[in-house]
């Protein structure tokens, strides 16, 4: 009992000590308006087919661009699956788009060898992805509402399983579409 | 007419020693001489001259401006540890090299690092390797890559994030890529933010203006 409970504390200091590193989304995101539509990318998953940004349509999309070469988006990534998880059930995808030359077999070893679980395997080529968002740094992330239109973006890194964060993407998720 | 004699064996040495000199210059200026680059105006250089530089490779090797003679290269200062937004300019070059398919085998890219404290041959030949190994990485003691780095009058800072302003982290705008001619001038600076479409047409349209007799 008193061991799990140390080790509850020990997990809290250190997710907050990790997320102390990394900056609120809420101080960073810069909203879009008017939202724009976002171009239908075409992304390689895990199984070895290829789906498409428009069949996530109906969802709030957190896409959020990054490479296995880049530092500060290895940072972020656990939180992002956290951010998954504290969703779960809502009309939220988390889906990081890997733009390495290996595609997704890059995204595959480092989550595999980070313990990183409940994020879909996604690549695309870098090249389109640039096209598509016109960004040419990594980290990036991009809010996409139901429509298929960008509201949102957020260049480098952040804490996004910062909970105030959650709750705003769980209350747009939730309203009625516009 | 012994004046006369003496004159004309003057002028026999005289014509000897410049075509003996003549002859020597001639191998050596030949390769590099006549290489004509088409150049473009640069603000900010005032003569395209060639930058003398001495570093190493991932491999220990060293590597100088010797070394890029007559080859194109493309020359990209950066670091592989960007503490908060990455540029992708490496990226970038890779995809050049790909977009180029075999005009890729007239240029060398060449990734400088200025952060050699963390940028060790063995960390620079890994990173590398997720973007093309044709890439040459190079390092060397500080002064050296400071060196290289005023050559090619390239500025880079490396910078904490200032949590209250973090929109002033530098991801340095002016470290774009250098562009250098067969005879090691710079000929132009692809700048931050072209695609690697646009450097590849760029170089693809000097490459085919330059002649090499």
């Amino acid at each position: 009992m008193r061991l799990a409970l140390v080790a509850a504390i020990l997990v809290l200091t250190l997710t907050v000590a990790s997320a102390e590193q990394l900056a609120r989304p809420l101080d960073r995101l810069k909203t879009i308006d008017p939202r724009t539509p976002v171009a239908d990318l075409t992304l390689a998953t895990g199984e070895g087919g290829t789906t498409r940004l428009s069949d996530f349509r109906g969802k709030v999309l957190v896409v959020n661009v990054w490479a296995t070469w880049c530092a500060p988006c290895r940072k972020e990534m656990p939180g992002l699956a956290r951010l998954q998880g504290f969703l779960e059930g809502e009309d939220v995808k988390v889906l990081p788009i890997a733009v390495d030359r290996e595609g997704v077999a890059a995204a595959e070893q480092f989550f595999a060898a980070n313990g990183i679980a409940g994020l879909p395997l996604l690549a695309a080529p870098a090249k389109e992805v640039v096209a598509a968002f016109g960004e040419d740094r990594l980290p990036y992330t991009v809010l996409i509402d139901k429509k298929g239109r960008e509201f949102a973006r957020l260049v480098g890194p952040a804490a996004w399983d910062d909970t105030e964060f959650a709750i705003l993407i769980r209350t747009i998720a939730r309203s009625a579409d516009e | 007419m012994a004046d006369y004699r003496r004159r004309l064996a003057t002028v026999g040495l005289i014509a000897g020693a410049a075509l003996l000199a003549a002859m020597a210059v001639l191998p050596a200026g030949r390769a590099h001489a006549a290489t004509v680059v088409v150049r473009e105006a640069d603000k900010t250089e005032k003569a395209p001259e060639r930058r003398a530089f001495v570093m190493t490779d991932t491999q220990g090797r060293m590597f100088t401006d010797q070394d890029m003679l007559g080859s194109f290269a493309l020359i990209y200062f950066g670091y592989t540890s960007c503490p908060d937004v990455c540029p992708t300019s490496l990226q970038t070059v890779a995809m050049a090299l790909e977009e180029l398919g075999d005009d890729a085998d007239r240029l060398k890219a060449i990734f400088v690092t200025v952060d050699p404290e963390r940028d060790t041959p063995d960390v620079m030949r890994q990173y590398i390797s997720m973007f093309d190994e044709r890439i040459i990485g190079l390092t060397g003691p500080k002064p050296f890559i400071d060196s290289m780095v005023a050559a090619y009058n390239v500025k880079y800072e490396i910078g904490e994030i200032d949590p209250e302003r973090p929109k002033d982290y530098l991801v340095d705008h002016s470290a774009s890529i250098a562009f250098v001619g067969p005879d090691g001038k710079l000929i132009t600076r692809f700048g931050y933010g072209m695609t690697s479409e646009q450097i590849a047409e760029r170089i693809r349209e000097i490459i085919s203006k330059t002649t090499v007799n």
